[in-house]
């Protein structure tokens, strides 16, 4: 006499299944490479290529927030820019010039470096 | 050369070197990733070309969220797993589609085949059951059984707690064994 077949598949035998679907993955083609990388090649240039790398190979994700969402290096320079200009015509004070500048330039800069010096703009000492 | 030479190198270091500007980073990712977000869209999704664009999607964002990553707080892959769900899920929604447009034919039951075409047919079979299941089931059933990942890492992935993973697979995995059933001898298991 025949046994009627089983209602479901054993535990091994849906094992061999999920082997046989890991064993037959699709494998991504050349093509698909190839745009994921012109991908990461524009995404890079667009947003971030030209950040050095620190020490310690960390990312200054604060640093490239404000740099991206100033458009870039030419969006910092002109912040660095208004607050030069700023300073000059009296409406950023010395304290937030600084910041600013430092921000692009790194804190090697002290006012002399801005500011004519007071004799040549026809002050006394 | 090897094939990822940066092999050795995690995920979040190369993602950091990435947003660097360093491009062999971005193509030892790609190299490492790309499989496993392509096979999960394939099988949430069932048609290659629909999976393989998801898969470039996923890649997509991983490169736009590089600077702003935080390495330690969540694993590169466990992110990119929930992205790929939620890219699938949004296919899905616009267009119903079968599910079903890879599956080759079984392969007749002449000399009980040649393994390769005999690991072809369960995988097929398995495609065309798991496409029956529950999204939520099929996710957590691939993640698990053929992803090889834990429940906790599921969980993350899922949004949901490590019991309802648990539930989620072996219910799954109840409803694949009771549909696949009826083809035990197409299969190769003894009848």
């Amino acid at each position: 006499m025949t046994r009627p077949p089983d209602k479901t598949l054993s535990e091994a035998e849906l094992d061999a299944l999920f082997q046989a679907a890991e064993a037959e993955a699709p494998l991504p083609s050349a093509a698909l490479f190839s745009r994921a990388l012109s991908d990461a090649e524009a995404v890079a240039a667009q947003d971030f290529a030209a950040e050095p790398v620190p020490d310690g190979g960390l990312a200054a994700p604060w640093f490239a927030r404000i740099k991206r969402t100033l458009g870039g290096w030419s969006g910092m320079s002109g912040l660095a820019g208004a607050a030069t200009a700023g300073l000059v015509i009296g409406s950023v004070s010395p304290d937030m010039f600084f910041e600013a500048t430092e921000l692009v330039f790194g804190p090697a800069l002290g006012a002399s470096d801005y500011l004519p010096s007071l004799p040549v703009v026809g002050f006394d000492e | 050369m090897a094939l990822d030479a940066m092999s050795e190198v995690s995920d979040d270091a190369l993602l950091a070197r990435y947003a660097h500007g360093d491009r062999e980073a971005a193509r030892s990712l790609t190299l490492r990733l790309a499989p496993r977000i392509l096979g999960h869209a394939f099988r949430l999704l069932g048609d290659r070309a629909e999976a393989e664009d998801v898969t470039q999607e996923a890649l997509l964002r991983l490169w736009r969220i590089a600077p702003d990553w935080r390495p330690g707080e969540a694993k590169v892959t466990t992110w990119l797993y929930r992205v790929t769900a939620n890219l699938c899920t949004d296919r899905l929604r616009r267009t119903r589609h079968a599910l079903l447009d890879e599956v080759p034919e079984i392969a007749d039951g002449s000399p009980a085949a040649d393994q390769t075409l005999l690991a072809k047919s369960r995988a097929a079979a398995l495609q065309v059951a798991l496409a029956a299941l529950p999204a939520r089931q099929r996710e957590a059933v691939s993640l698990r059984h053929i992803e090889g990942l834990g429940n906790p890492e599921i969980a993350e992935i899922m949004d949901i707690s490590v019991e309802a993973v648990e539930s989620l697979t072996a219910r799954g995995k109840r409803a694949l064994a009771k549909t696949l059933a009826a083809r035990r001898a197409d299969l190769g298991f003894e009848p």
